[in-house]
């Protein structure tokens, strides 16, 4: 983690006396300034951006560890209209995953922010003891719902055959407070108010970490995105709201990206992922 | 890793957390030779816990017939394979336990079934091993072709590899009882624990994105009473309580009694390294080698002591105070033909004859003018 | 969907409603996350658990009684949470079982319950329930057009398109006025002469037209299925059955005295579950014991009975008997799930049950180990036979004089005397007409040289025939006209005949080796009187089953193992003996033209309605006839079925055996069918009115039954569940009916016999059974009712618990219900004689062998001189299905060893045989999704492979070299065929239209467990209807599911019962066979329903077996389990050591090679 501290100067230094045109490899992400920023990756306002292309490590340093490299690297465009930040990623991919199930795994994808600027930044991999980070992540199978697909087990399995379910008898009154309190009684996790027990209306979630195995949800949903499929596999927007705890003006800043290849089985701590990366945001507060 | 004592296979072993005992564990015994696998106690759990969308597949408690029946498919076969070969000495067991045998980047050597090896729940049933019968063929004790039922619920393991590899610690060990939990509110569905489970007992649900596993009824055992597919066991197998360590063991103390008094119930793989706590009394008809492999050393010596049940009432009594209530039987004793099972303080629960009473009514009931006869 | 583009003004209004400071807030009470340290011993926030502790309460419990035809009778808790029934258990309360001395049950018989109870609510909230009255739209055209007829009396064909045609929603009035309106024109339409002419006109036989007498009523057949699970609910049919009466009075304007009633159907007896040859050997019904007596015995031998899978909650007794010393034997034709549980299993062949019990017998003879004393007390072994007339020795004609008067518990009715009510009678009552027609019997003073009279009364200690009775060898017998006859004793005759059954004969014919045959031979014999035989349904369903009994009987007596609670024999197939409550005719035969209104009173009792035997009406409605002899016994003689209305059974047409013959050949002739149900049976498909009726959790009345394998009388509580559809109890479903025939008919009396339905006071038609039953006078039904609600039952007042049938023969030397009083091993009447069965022979199986069918083996001997096909002036040679039931063919062994079933050489090469099993039972077959889920290898919730009919299905099991042989994998789809003479109905050659649903394709497991040759199909699954081989092309899903009824099949088309079917044999249709009656101690002779009549072998059938598609998912390669190398004949490398234990070999101190299997 020391390694990252005495890195920044140099990186902020590169980024400062260098201004890259859109269409070369940049060396940090810049979120050009627009009015609106969009959730749609198809969005032409995308192309004016520069891309800078990232590299993918193993996430080898905590168990599980990932230890056969998949995903070589992601793409990045950013937008910004000084409220918030918007990040589009791009990643081949051949097949999608988006069917949750046992030993099935969702593609997905996340961009994490120190909670705080600070002059350093706490460890990449999910923060740190009192220095947590901000992570905004999306998955393909939320992706699949928002975009429709029912919340039902038919979805899933065409073929499922069930005579009967507790909460959908006869005697109560479908949408009537009991069935609705019946239906969550029968999924403990959703009764809980679990983020990811769905049904989801947002692909994205907003979490914060500070240290491997502390993630949790933030306490409100802010963030907002969207993915589809490209002809060689995802480019997903991520859209999160700037506070003035993740720096004014010119501070430098930092950003870490991560993907997971659900047929790789990656999910939680098995993925590909970024160190630190700077980040520029035109005009910001 | 740190290093923790494991009675099961006589030595101590690596853990991921230092060990620490529960104030009581629960365990249970199950008697392999009373098992009919009628499956009551999978749809008693079924319709309680796992009536869900989700969870159609899931069985927290399942009923498989050994040697070819598996839920998931292969689960054991598949670890054993993995594993390599074991050997035991003089009680202790000489191999690598699954926390040993981790590959680099895990905490425990598992694997991961494919979502369809959860169909075909009971494959194998009734299938026999040692080749196809025969026209004519007679059998004796040890029957040279055979299967056994296995009645498979959590064992709520000492050590338990779901709790180890759980990368975010939402899988826990109740101080109070040692029941295992995964918090569902905490749960991020990586499927980790499905993965080290070597019992296959955590299973993923996908309209909840957790996973959920057996729970031993929790909120019946805070009452006293015994889990749903202990109570609707019509075959009677099945007897839950607490065990103690070899050290502590008592011997009113029913699962004691039968797991370190008269060793007759025995860990299931204990080589595995999890000690496990539900205690199988072996099938008494299959060929040793394969209950060895499964059940570890001691399994002649329970089997020569189940089979002389016959001339010890006080093991045959017990045997036969099984599912006769549906209430946790802290105490246990015999008085000649009855025994009686007690809560910790003697009060009595309930008592059951040896052998059911014989009653003969007069072959006219002079008080109500009526002839009583068995043939109406 | 959210809109693309959110403006930075538009993004900021809605932050600052929160506003930053909302966020840092967030961010910063984040940063307190938990690390746990270590979750062996602490875990921080456990407020969640409270998740388990919500989804655990229910908001009340209630208790119902579940019932299905398997003799468990469990009285479960429903646990209701917001309204729904969201769980089932047992009571836990069966230990509180008391009686009216105070003798109590233990907690031992607790948990009564099992995993199909459990999953009823699967069921109850299914979408297969009857939610309303339906019928079917061509049906209800035909009543609406007033019944339009052809030339022959018959309906439309158009308007008789059942299981294809639309349902119809009706209210019960309505459904009601319409059954009324059917059964009065039926009844009309075939009464007197110009209704025995129309039936003459459709083609019945002469006979069957003549049983009608004239009265229309005759044709309505009416139908309680197993009526014990039901004295008023499912009774109520024959109470209806009985009120018809009224009907035939009013249609033919006769009085009481001529009226007749409609027909009832048989169920027992229906069922294949009598044990035909037990009234042959003991004169009445059946003997049976509590399964709880096999703690009492030494050697239990389970013989052909899975009881592990059958009688499950009882199984425990076994496990617990064994564990405490009872040694186990198990005989089955395969290594079934209770072999895995005995200390001794034998596989044999099936259906050769007879010929090993005459293996036992012949070395229990050969070896002199019988029980002397035994034999001579209680068997006729020791009496007379003339080998003139092979008629027992009359004493009258040696030694002359009156038959001797009886004194022991028995009474002779003189002429005209009526019974007292039959939970009344103690004595035995003889008609005197019978008693002077069997007279006393004669045995032989081998000492004194002189023939002894033996009179009936002469039983057990009564017994005067010593120690030097002739057992062995010929005697020339004076008689009094100073002729001389040659005589044997029938212990002789039975001898000779046994001592073909040598142990090395016996294993070629049964496969059971001889060294078990004789092992086991001579411990029975060793220990005499501790032996129980429990036998179950399997041999029972084989044609030769009254051979079957005798033949067991006959080892059981030759070892003193009758009627000792440690020593019987038990049958164990269904629940039957109704007479449990001898006092229900105070119910079913209330006279419908003299009701008795009063609750308080008892009813005024006379029987109008006539029992049949269903088999006819499987049959095609043909009595048995070959060549030129009729083999149906007149008594036994059926009449066309034309109106059929049954309850609490698909068995008598959705699980009919032979059932796609029955649906294709003979509802056609039947003008109207209806069903009381609650689930959508496949009877229901084939139904023209199915009423809508209350599951048992929703039963508004309470009902009694009680059961042949416990001591318990099981109450069914009315509960407070409210009913989830437009359902109706069955009892007041008979009362609207009855209200719209006294509407219709003007006869108020049809409405009378259900004035205390209407008034809801059920339970004193209860008490009226009660007071008058011998096993439950002197309960309160408000007591009995009080107490099931609270999960208890109580005991019935029989005279031992445990019950055990020929207890108080033994105890207290009463006479059986037999002519002679004793075990009766000769049979001399005149069919008997003329079927070569006058001995406790073995016949071969009829259809279930490889050898030729049905004929009997056996020496040449002098008492067997059957009539055979010539005879009856029929080709020696002529096999085809309907000769072969009368066809009396003597074989030596060695002949029919050497013979060939006339399908052989066409394929026919593998008995198929369908037994019960763990996750079906009769009358609630595998059906719901979870407990399907478990039955066997192809179950799948999620159905992978869109070919399976249901998330499981069903299949048959094969022998893995067999399957090898037929290019057949494990887990690939077969066509299984069987006689094409009748199967799956007659004339499918020219009807692919039916026979598109008829032909069984199914599933085929490699099963080791059976061996070579037979292949078995479990009982019983929903088979394929019209509707569900539609559903399966229309449906996305590919459910066999039908799309306008919601009818699951367990099969993509046929079924279990399409390779059956029906078979009628001589024996059980005589007119001379004494036996008890049905309720209390008087004896008749000839037919009974229940008792002595057919029984069907429905598990005969020879079949051929040829692939259909491979099991692989969607048809490609092999199925998954045998193709990872997990299957047997598939393992792989790993699994072989795995098989053997050398996986994980558990080291060292085990490798002495002296431990291996010790």
């Amino acid at each position: 983690m020391r390694r990252w501290q005495r890195m920044l100067p140099v990186l902020a230094l590169l980024a400062g006396c260098q201004a890259e045109p859109a269409h070369e490899t940049a060396t940090e992400v810049r979120a050009l300034r627009r009015d609106v920023v969009t959730t749609d990756p198809a969005d032409p306002a995308w192309d004016e951006a520069p891309e800078y292309r990232a590299t993918l490590l193993l996430q080898d340093m905590v168990e599980p560890r990932l230890l056969a490299p998949s995903t070589p690297e992601v793409r990045v465009r950013a937008l910004t209209d000084g409220a918030r930040l918007a990040v589009r990623l791009e990643w081949a991919d051949a097949a999608p995953d988006d069917l949750p199930g046992p030993a099935r795994f969702s593609d997905a994808c996340a961009l994490q922010l120190p909670a705080q600027a600070a002059a350093d930044v706490p460890a990449p991999q999910m923060g740190e003891a009192g220095r947590p980070v901000e992570i905004t992540y999306w998955r393909a199978s939320w992706q699949a719902t928002v975009d429709g697909r029912p919340d039902d087990v038919k979805a899933l399995y065409p073929g499922a055959a069930v005579d009967a379910y507790p909460f959908e008898a006869a005697s109560l009154e479908p949408g009537s407070p009991e069935q609705v309190a019946m239906a969550k009684r029968y999924a403990p996790a959703r009764a809980l108010g679990n983020d990811l027990a769905g049904p989801r209306e947002q692909p994205v979630q907003d979490l914060v970490s500070e240290g491997p195995g502390t993630l949790r949800p933030a306490e409100r949903a802010r963030s907002d995105g969207r993915g589809r499929r490209t002809p060689s596999g995802w480019a997903v927007v991520l859209v999160r709201p700037l506070s003035p705890l993740h720096g004014a003006g010119d501070t430098p800043r930092q950003v870490a990206f991560a993907v997971w290849s659900g047929e790789n089985g990656e999910v939680g701590a098995r993925k590909m992922r970024t160190g630190w990366v700077p980040l520029r945001i035109e005009g910001a507060p | 890793m740190a290093r923790v004592h494991n009675w099961q296979i006589g030595r101590d072993m690596s853990y991921w957390y230092p060990e620490s005992r529960p104030q009581k564990q629960f365990a249970a015994v199950f008697d392999t030779n009373k098992c009919i696998s009628c499956q009551t106690c999978t749809i008693a759990c079924k319709t309680t816990w796992t009536s869900g969308k989700g969870q159609e597949y899931m069985l927290w408690n399942n009923v498989e017939t050994k040697p070819y029946g598996f839920y998931p498919m292969a689960w054991d076969l598949k670890l054993l394979e993995r594993l390599g070969p074991q050997s035991w000495r003089d009680g202790a067991y000489q191999g690598r336990t699954l926390f040993e045998a981790a590959e680099a980047g895990e905490r425990v050597l598992g694997w991961r079934p494919e979502e369809i090896d959860y169909a075909y729940p009971n494959v194998g049933e009734d299938d026999c091993a040692g080749g196809d019968v025969e026209q004519g063929a007679d059998f004796r004790i040890p029957h040279d072709k055979w299967f056994f039922y296995l009645a498979r619920i959590c064992n709520h393991c000492t050590y338990p590899a779901c709790l180890a590899s759980c990368p975010r610690a939402s899988i826990y060990k109740r101080p109070e009882d040692g029941i295992v939990l995964i918090d569902q509110g905490r749960c991020r569905g990586y499927q980790e624990c499905v993965k080290a489970c070597p019992y296959k007992k955590v299973f993923y649900n996908p309209m909840t994105g957790t996973s959920e596993k057996c729970i031993a009824c929790f909120p019946k055992l805070e009452q006293g009473i015994q889990p749903q597919c202990f109570v609707n066991c019509i075959g009677k197998i099945r007897f839950a309580g607490h065990v103690s360590t070899p050290a502590e063991a008592r011997e009113d103390n029913p699962l004691d009694y039968l797991v370190h008094v008269k060793k007759v119930a025995l860990p299931l793989y204990p080589q595995w390294g999890l000690e496990p706590n539900v205690y199988y009394v072996p099938p008494i008809h299959v060929p040793r080698r394969f209950l060895r492999q499964m059940f570890g050393p001691q399994v002649d010596a329970a089997i020569e002591t189940y089979r002389g049940a016959a001339d010890d009432l006080d093991l045959a009594g017990l045997l036969c105070l099984f599912g006769s209530t549906e209430r946790v039987v802290p105490r246990w004793k015999r008085t000649g033909d009855v025994v009686i099972g007690m809560e910790e303080d003697g009060s009595e629960i309930v008592r059951v004859p040896i052998t059911e009473p014989i009653f003969i009514r007069r072959a006219f009931d002079a008080a109500r003018g009526v002839t009583r006869t068995n043939t109406p | 969907m959210k809109p693309n583009g959110l403006s930075r003004r538009e993004f900021l209004e809605a932050a600052s409603a929160l506003g930053f400071g909302a966020f840092v807030q967030s961010a910063t009470r984040a940063w307190g996350l938990d690390a746990v340290e270590n979750p062996l011993a602490r875990y921080p926030s456990r407020d969640w658990e409270n998740a388990y502790r919500d989804l655990w309460k229910t908001d009340s419990s209630f208790t119902f009684l579940c019932a299905p035809n398997d003799t468990h009778n469990c009285i479960v808790n429903a646990y209701v949470r917001s309204g729904v029934v969201t769980r089932i258990g047992p009571t836990m309360r069966y230990g509180e079982a008391t009686d009216l001395d105070g003798n109590r049950a233990s907690h031992r018989w607790d948990p009564r319950v099992c995993q199909k109870g459990l999953a009823l609510t699967r069921r109850f909230y299914g979408d297969r329930r009857v939610r309303h009255p339906m019928v079917r739209k061509g049906f209800k055209q035909w009543v609406e057009a007033g019944f339009p007829r052809g030339a022959d009396g018959r309906p439309p064909k158009e308007l008789l398109d059942r299981a294809r045609d639309e349902w119809l929603r009706v209210s019960h009035e309505e459904a009601a006025g319409i059954v009324a309106a059917a059964l009065v024109d039926i009844a009309e339409t075939y009464t007197g002469e110009a209704g025995q002419e129309l039936l003459r006109t459709q083609g019945y036989q002469e006979e069957v037209v003549a049983a009608t007498q004239g009265a229309g009523t005759q044709v309505l057949k009416f139908r309680g299925g197993m009526p014990l699970l039901g004295l008023t609910r499912v009774f109520g049919m024959y109470r209806l059955a009985n009120s018809m009466a009224l009907l035939d009075a009013k249609i033919r304007g006769v009085g009481p005295d001529q009226a007749l009633g409609a027909r009832g159907f048989d169920n027992y007896s229906w069922h294949t579950d009598l044990p035909p040859g037990h009234p042959m050997v003991t004169g009445q019904q059946t003997v049976e014991f509590d399964l709880s007596s096999v703690e009492l015995c030494r050697t239990l031998v389970v013989w052909g009975m899975n009881w592990v899978t059958t009688k499950m909650p009882d199984a425990h007794w076994m496990t617990e008997a064994r564990l405490k010393g009872t040694r186990v034997v198990n005989i089955a034709c395969e290594y079934s799930s209770t072999s895995s549980k005995a200390d001794d299993a034998i596989v044999v062949r099936p259906g050769t049950t007879p010929a090993l019990a005459l293996g036992l017998a012949n070395v229990v003879l050969r070896e002199k180990l019988y029980d002397a004393d035994y034999v001579r007390r209680w068997t006729d072994l020791p009496l007379l036979v003339r080998m003139d007339t092979l008629k027992y020795l009359s004493a009258a004609d040696v030694l002359g004089g009156a038959p001797a008067p009886l004194a022991n518990q028995t009474r002779v009715l003189a002429p005209g005397e009526k019974a007292p009510p039959p939970g009344k009678q103690s004595d035995q009552l003889l008609p005197a007409a019978l008693r002077d027609e069997w007279g006393d019997y004669v045995w032989w003073d081998a000492a004194a040289g002189a023939a002894r009279r033996l009179v009936r009364d002469g039983v057990g200690q009564r017994s005067e025939v010593g120690g030097d009775a002739l057992l062995e060898g010929a005697v020339e017998v004076t008689l009094q006209d100073g002729s001389t006859v040659r005589c044997r004793p029938v212990f002789d005759l039975v001898k000779e005949y046994a001592a073909h059954f040598d142990p090395k004969t016996v294993e070629e014919m049964t496969w059971a080796p001889a060294a078990a045959v004789e092992r086991l031979a001579r411990d029975i014999a060793a220990h005499p009187g501790t032996t129980l035989f429990a036998v179950g349904m399997g041999p029972n369903q084989f044609f030769n089953n009254d051979n079957k009994d005798r033949d067991i009987f006959l080892l059981a007596a030759l070892t003193g193992n009758v009627g000792r609670l440690a020593g019987n024999v038990g049958s164990f197939a269904g629940n039957y003996r109704v007479a449990l409550f001898n006092g229900v005719p105070q119910y079913i035969n209330e006279d419908p033209f003299d009701l008795e209104l009063d609750p308080a009173k008892p009813a005024r009792v006379k029987q109008y309605w006539r029992p049949e035997s269903a088999h006819y009406y499987n049959h095609e409605h043909h009595i048995l006839k070959v060549g030129n002899r009729t083999l149906t016994g007149k008594g036994h003689v059926p009449t066309p079925t034309k109106s059929m209305w049954f309850a609490n059974a698909n068995s008598i047409l959705g699980n009919v055996k032979w059932h796609y013959n029955t649906v294709v050949n003979v509802l056609p002739t039947i003008e109207m069918i209806c069903v009381n149900e609650w689930w959508w049976s496949t009877s229901c498909e084939w139904a023209d009115v199915v009423f809508a009726v209350d599951s048992w959790a929703e039963l508004k009345f309470p009902d009694i039954s009680a059961s042949v394998t416990n001591p318990f009388i099981t109450v069914f509580p009315a509960t407070p569940m409210p009913r989830l559809f437009d359902t109706r109890g069955d009892i007041e479903v008979l009362a609207q009916v009855g209200e719209a025939l006294a509407e219709r008919t003007g006869d108020a009396r049809f409405a009378d016999c259900w004035k205390l339905v209407r008034e809801k006071r059920v339970e004193a038609y209860l008490q009226r059974i009660l007071d008058a039953s011998s096993c439950a006078s002197g309960y309160d039904m408000d007591d009995l009712h009080a107490k099931a609600k609270q999960g208890i039952p109580a005991l019935l007042l029989s005279r031992t618990y445990p019950k055990a049938v020929g207890y108080e023969q033994i105890a207290d030397d009463r006479p059986w219900y037999t002519k002679s009083g004793r075990l009766e091993f000769y049979r001399d009447e005149d069919e008997f004689i003329e079927a070569g069965e006058n001995l406790p022979v073995h016949r071969e199986p009829i259809d279930s062998t490889f050898y030729e069918p049905n004929v009997i083996v056996a020496p040449p001997h002098e008492a067997l001189r059957p009539k055979g096909p010539a005879d009856y002036g029929v080709s020696p040679g002529e096999l085809d299905c309907e000769t072969r039931q009368g066809r009396n063919v003597v074989l030596t062994w060695a002949q029919a060893r050497d013979s060939k079933h006339p399908l052989r050489e066409q394929g026919f090469r593998f008995v198929f045989h369908t037994p019960k099993y763990r996750h079906g039972a009769h009358t609630m077959p595998i059906d719901t999704d979870f407990v399907a889920m478990l039955f066997g290898p192809f179950g799948d919730m999620y159905r992978h492979d869109k070919r399976a009919p249901f998330v499981a299905e069903g299949y048959v099991d094969i022998n893995p070299e067999d399957g090898r042989a037929l290019g057949v994998e494990d887990g690939d789809y077969v066509w299984i065929d069987s006689d094409p003479s009748d199967r799956p109905f007659r004339g499918w050659q020219e009807n692919a239209k039916d026979y598109e649903f008829s032909r069984l394709l199914c599933r085929a497991r490699y099963y080791p467990g059976t061996p070579r040759g037979v292949t078995r199909m479990w009982f019983n699954m929903y088979g394929a209807t019209p509707g569900s081989v539609a559903g399966a092309k229309s449906r996305a899903d590919g459910l066999a599911k039908n799309p306008a009824t919601n009818y699951q099949a367990m099969f993509r088309s046929g079924s279990h019962q399409s390779a059956t079917r029906g078979w009628l044999k001589p024996t059980w249709m005589t007119d001379s066979l004494v036996r008890k009656e049905m309720f209390g101690q008087q004896l008749g002779k000839g037919f009974l329903p229940d008792v002595h009549c057919p029984t069907g072998a429905p598990r005969e059938s020879i079949v051929k077996i040829t692939k259909a598609e491979a099991g692989g998912i969607g048809g490609e390669g092999l199925w998954r389990p045998a193709q990872l190398g997990l299957r047997p004949g598939y393992e792989s490398p790993a699994m072989k050591r795995y098989l053997t234990g050398d996986l994980a070999p558990a080291g060292t101190d085990t490798a002495d090679p002296t431990k291996e299997d010790a």
